[in-house]
């Protein structure tokens, strides 16, 4: 792991969303620090607020929004401060930048790819359009698709290609940090595995620090070094990678390893019964308890804080301290 | 009973559709969405067809039952040849065979309720007369797959349950008229991870206990060697390679099945150090594909002979068949 100094540390992040049926509470408590060239992975079921995480990082909100604090440090500087617009000239794209859910669908079919991915540096940066689109197509190559392909438009393009100009064009104003969310979750596994080769070797190459959205384990475990684990909208687990996958220790993070199936060991897979809690209305106590095998009176009453187990191992469970 | 009972064989089946270029123009193409495909599968046992997008193993699925007409070979039914059948034949395969599909929040209407759905096929299908042997059925299916106490999930609409959920009720109504095979496309692959193996372990228990055929349809081999006894892999509407499912993972052969095995991610944090050795480049277009072999673009093994011909299927082990020159005689 690098030396370097922490490029993004977030503290106490809190996200609420108004809606009819009551304030949904998509975000709460998310603190993590991130040295350059780490990747966290953030895991977690559907509908557990790691999208909401991706896009709060970026402010990138439906209008919605009910609560939304914290702290937000990208180089020593709390971003959450910036105005909308001191943001969007100064951070989004320039330093933070992210390849959304389905970015490869989300091209505009009238366009050539390769002004697409040219796009924020003729906005951002003001670069003359020739030279935008020529750093575009040097990019594309970089990600290992023909400079040719920048000619073309998104429906002459395969899934694969698409995502990789999704995966350029985040990277065009040369950020620091690149959310990455479910970049492969609609491409087929030899597709998928070429991707992660790629993301794998533009960050060595481009030192990149990257937070990676996902809700497969497996799949993080190819880039992360760090995983948080995210259960209704609180952090339950973070780690280093090294620790979380030889032990994990909330049992949330437990069953979820233990429910997917390996080609590699004999283990069969098994699940963790009954469904995630609303938003709207959290149980009382751990969030986690009424899914949980040992919980206890405690559970039920009063929630957990983030316990400190070493160093860099916090886990939100009574089983870990706090006195029986 | 004997324990080995064939329910269903399939020879050389092909699923063409024909796309037209301009009205004037006199040629037709046809997208091979599944070319030359056999196998054989015994009552109460389950089959993965396993395959990326594209590869024909939906297109298969949907042809078993006879929700496409193939255009050549032969579908064997207990015995009973339903390649072409019609009307009130059809009907009575439609009965003997049911269908779950990938995506369970639009597998129902939303105005029916949960009862209404299921009722659906019994009026149909008009086998069980009276009211009250309608609900009996219904209680009893949503019973199977344990969405309890029934009268709680009866009466709700489909946008009250969740996916997992929503997929059981998906399964209650392809069992609901007792059918022998059961077609599971992509069945939890829009399903969170921990909800996947509820929903596999489920399935896997119904087809032991009412002794169904299972064709599970996937792209995730991982989860074959759990949830079936034989194993298919598809690629560009040929059958790759077929055997058992532990063959299939412990000595695979064809190389895009090693391909596959390498790219599916495991969780083992040493895998961030490493890269993965896949083939690159894309499964190939389904009109006129090429007379050679389908993979040899991308196959890192492939040889003059792999460009020129289409290899036949060897059986390079007992009971272990491969569409590869690399196990050929010669």
């Amino acid at each position: 792991m690098s030396e370097d100094k922490t490029v993004l540390s977030v503290r106490d992040l809190k996200l609420y969303y108004r809606t009819k049926k009551g304030v949904v509470k998509a975000l709460e408590e998310i603190a993590f620090d991130l040295k350059k060239e780490d990747v966290l992975a953030v895991v977690g079921e559907s509908g557990c607020g790691k999208s909401t995480l991706a896009r709060a990082l970026v402010r990138v909100l439906p209008r919605n929004i009910h609560t939304y604090e914290g702290k937000v440090i990208l180089n020593g500087r709390n971003v959450m401060e910036l105005d909308e617009e001191t943001f969007r000239r100064e951070v989004r794209w320039k330093k933070i930048s992210i390849v959304f859910q389905g970015a490869m669908n989300s091209f505009n079919p009238v366009f050539r790819i390769g002004y697409q991915v040219a796009e924020p540096l003729i906005i951002h940066d003001n670069v003359e359009k020739k030279e935008a689109l020529n750093r575009a197509r040097q990019l594309m190559e970089l990600m290992g698709m023909p400079g040719a392909f920048a000619e073309r438009y998104p429906f002459e393009l395969s899934g694969g290609m698409k995502q990789r100009a999704a995966i350029a064009m985040a990277l065009i104003t040369n950020p620091e940090i690149v959310i990455l969310d479910e970049p492969t979750s609609a491409l087929d596994v030899l597709t998928q595995a070429n991707i992660i080769n790629l993301l794998k070797r533009i960050k060595n190459e481009l030192r990149l620090t990257y937070v990676f959205i996902t809700h497969d384990l497996g799949l993080a475990s190819e880039l992360a070094n760090k995983v948080a684990v995210i259960y209704a909208g609180k952090m339950v687990e973070i780690s280093a990678a090294d620790v979380f996958y030889t032990e994990p220790k909330h049992p949330y993070s437990r069953g979820l390893i233990a429910s997917v199936p390996t080609l590699s060991t004999d283990r069969t897979p098994e699940f963790i019964s009954g469904s995630p809690p609303s938003l709207i209305d959290l149980p009382s106590g751990c969030r986690f308890h009424p899914r949980c095998r040992f919980a206890w009176d405690k559970c039920r009453t009063e929630e957990p804080s983030m316990f400190r187990l070493e160093e860099n191992h916090l886990v939100r469970c009574w089983l870990y301290g706090g006195g029986k | 009973m004997s324990s080995d009972v064939r329910l269903l064989e399939l020879e050389d089946l092909r699923k063409w559709f024909e796309i037209r270029r301009g009205f004037l123009s006199s040629k037709t193409n046809y997208v091979k969405a599944v070319d030359g495909v056999s196998f054989s599968l015994d009552e109460g046992k389950a089959v993965s067809l396993v395959g990326e997008s594209g590869s024909g193993k939906t297109t298969l699925g949907k042809t078993i039952i006879r929700l496409y007409e193939p255009n050549s070979g032969r579908i064997i039914f207990q015995g009973k040849d339903v390649t072409h059948i019609r009307a009130n034949e059809l009907k009575w395969y439609r009965r003997m065979t049911g269908l779950v599909q990938q995506d369970p929040f639009g597998a129902f209407a939303s105005h029916f309720t949960i009862f209404r759905s299921l009722e659906e096929p019994l009026l149909i299908h008009n086998t069980v007369k009276s009211k009250e042997e309608r609900a009996e059925r219904i209680f009893k299916a949503l019973e199977e797959v344990r969405l309890t106490p029934v009268e709680d999930f009866a009466y709700k609409y489909p946008h009250m349950l969740s996916g997992g959920q929503l997929q059981r009720v998906a399964i209650a109504r392809a069992i609901i008229l007792e059918p022998k095979l059961i077609v599971a496309d992509e069945p939890v692959s829009m399903l969170d991870a921990s909800v996947r193996i509820e929903i596999l372990t489920l399935l896997r228990r119904l087809q032991e206990r009412l002794r169904l055929g299972v064709i599970y349809i996937t792209h995730d081999l991982a989860t074959t060697r759990f949830f079936s006894e034989w194993a298919l892999i598809m690629y560009a509407g040929h059958v790759m390679e077929k055997a058992s499912t532990q063959e299939v993972l412990r000595n695979p052969l064809h190389p895009y099945t090693r391909a596959l095995l390498t790219a599916t991610p495991e969780p083992n944090p040493e895998n961030r150090n490493r890269f993965k050795e896949v083939p690159p480049g894309e499964p190939p277009a389904l009109i006129d594909p090429p007379k050679s072999c389908r993979f040899s673009p991308r196959c890192p093994h492939a040889f003059d002979k792999c460009f020129k011909e289409e290899p036949p299927e060897f059986e390079a082990a007992s009971g272990h068949w491969v569409k590869c020159w690399l196990y050929g005689r010669s």
